[in-house]
């Protein structure tokens, strides 16, 4: 079990060795100081942002978490995710579909979205999936539809909006793609 | 209202989802191609909209009346219904045949329809704003009707969605059911993620793909593909 500390709103994995099994196993984690890092030629300690951290907790049992030099478990990191990030387990709820299906997902906030996702890795696809998380209850405006269509277009990948039910655990994937007609 | 609406889609007896009752609109002919396979190879940029305006296959002006009774606009030529009907446009019924408003204000506007109320002359401009009158959304309406007709499609009455169409693809009508629906979103109006969601399970339902039309404040329009993703890795 690799050990990660949880320090404010992020995990970090002291040890270089575990950083790198769990960075190669997926893109798990951002080296910290290394912008571009490649498989395991890095050394450093890794950064887990909390919805990565909490799915390798709590579904894959990966890593364990201290705080403060104690262990802590399920429900209390929860409670500490959930205080940390705004609707932290719908957009859980999404990471970790997305995850379950074979993406590698990393922040999309460089690409004005909640998740990139990849299918192979970053630096190995030519650009990721690019999902924005939604409630039913969220109002679209013609400028949301035709930025989503526009960021897909300049990205070449699909905009996709996520759609998360806490009550059924499902999510609805609502593609945009523009129409030449 | 929505949920009305919602209702009749479900019906098995809604004449619009069912294929037999769609194909009683089709045309007598088949001559449904509007532009030549060419112009539709080069229209790869949404700024060709403008180079593809063409005109009507339609040689002469159609006269027209406004039926105070039936309140639509009615053809009285049976040879000019035919005509039109065979291009995709207006409604059938018994022994009218009568146009929609956009239909009306697209043949107005495009000068291939005389429009008379009380034997006087009604100007585009009049119908408009007697369209607008009855519904709110008569100019985006319009203007939809006005883009996709301009680049070859056959457009016709949707589902009874705020704003929508059903569109055939070019060559399908009189052959094909619609493949498309297309949803009018002014700019400045919003839609709920709930509504997005309802209006793709019920186009994927009916094998149509679904295609929000959004309508910039000036009138342009621009088109999104709208559709269920899943999360599928390529192996």
């Amino acid at each position: 079990m690799i050990a990660a500390e949880l320090v404010e709103n992020k995990l970090i994995v002291w040890d270089v060795e575990d950083s790198r099994t769990l960075f190669s196993s997926g893109f798990f984690g951002k080296p910290v100081g290394v912008s571009k890092p490649k498989q395991n030629e890095f050394d450093a300690p890794i950064v887990l942002d909390l919805l990565e951290g909490y799915y390798l907790f709590s579904k894959k049992r990966e890593i364990q978490v201290t705080k403060d030099g104690k262990r802590i478990g399920q429900v209390s990191f929860l409670a500490i995710c959930k205080r940390e990030y705004v609707q932290f387990e719908e957009k859980l709820l999404v990471y970790s579909r997305l995850r379950d299906a074979g993406f590698v997902v990393t922040p999309g906030i460089k690409f004005g979205a909640d998740f990139a996702a990849y299918e192979r890795g970053p630096g190995i696809d030519h650009a990721p999936y690019l999902v924005r998380v939604a409630t039913p209850s969220t109002k679209i405006t013609a400028i949301d539809i035709v930025l989503a269509g526009r960021l897909a277009t300049t990205v070449r990948k699909q905009f996709i909006i996520a759609i998360p039910d806490l009550n059924s655990n499902e999510v609805t994937f609502i593609g945009f793609d523009w129409w030449r007609a | 209202m929505k949920q009305q609406l919602l209702h009749i889609f479900n019906s098995p007896s809604n004449p619009f989802i069912n294929e037999v009752a769609e194909k009683s609109f089709k045309a007598p002919n088949t001559a449904s191609r509007l532009l030549p396979t060419k112009e539709i190879a080069s229209s790869t940029e949404l700024e060709s909209s403008q180079s593809l305006d063409r005109q009507e296959e339609i040689e002469q002006v159609i006269s027209a009346l406004f039926s105070k009774k039936a309140r639509h606009v009615i053809l009285e030529k049976k040879e000019d219904a035919i005509l039109l009907e065979s291009k995709g446009f207006g409604i059938k019924e018994d022994a009218s045949f009568s146009l929609r408003d956009y239909e009306v204000l697209y043949l107005m506007f495009t000068k291939k329809l005389k429009l008379t109320i009380d034997g006087k002359q009604v100007s585009f401009e009049k119908y408009v704003n007697f369209a607008s009158k009855r519904d709110k959304d008569a100019w985006a309406r319009f203007l939809i009707f006005r883009d996709l007709r301009t680049r070859g499609y056959v457009v016709r009455e949707g589902f009874g969605f705020p704003i929508d169409f059903r569109v055939y693809d070019r060559g399908d009508f009189g052959a094909k059911a619609a493949k498309y629906i297309v949803f009018g979103l002014n700019e400045g109006k919003t839609m709920s993620i709930a509504d997005l969601k309802e209006i793709i399970d019920q186009m994927a339902r009916m094998g149509k793909e679904a295609v929000v039309g959004v309508v910039e404040r000036r009138g342009e329009v621009i088109y999104y593909k709208v559709g269920k993703w899943r999360p599928v890795r390529p192996q």
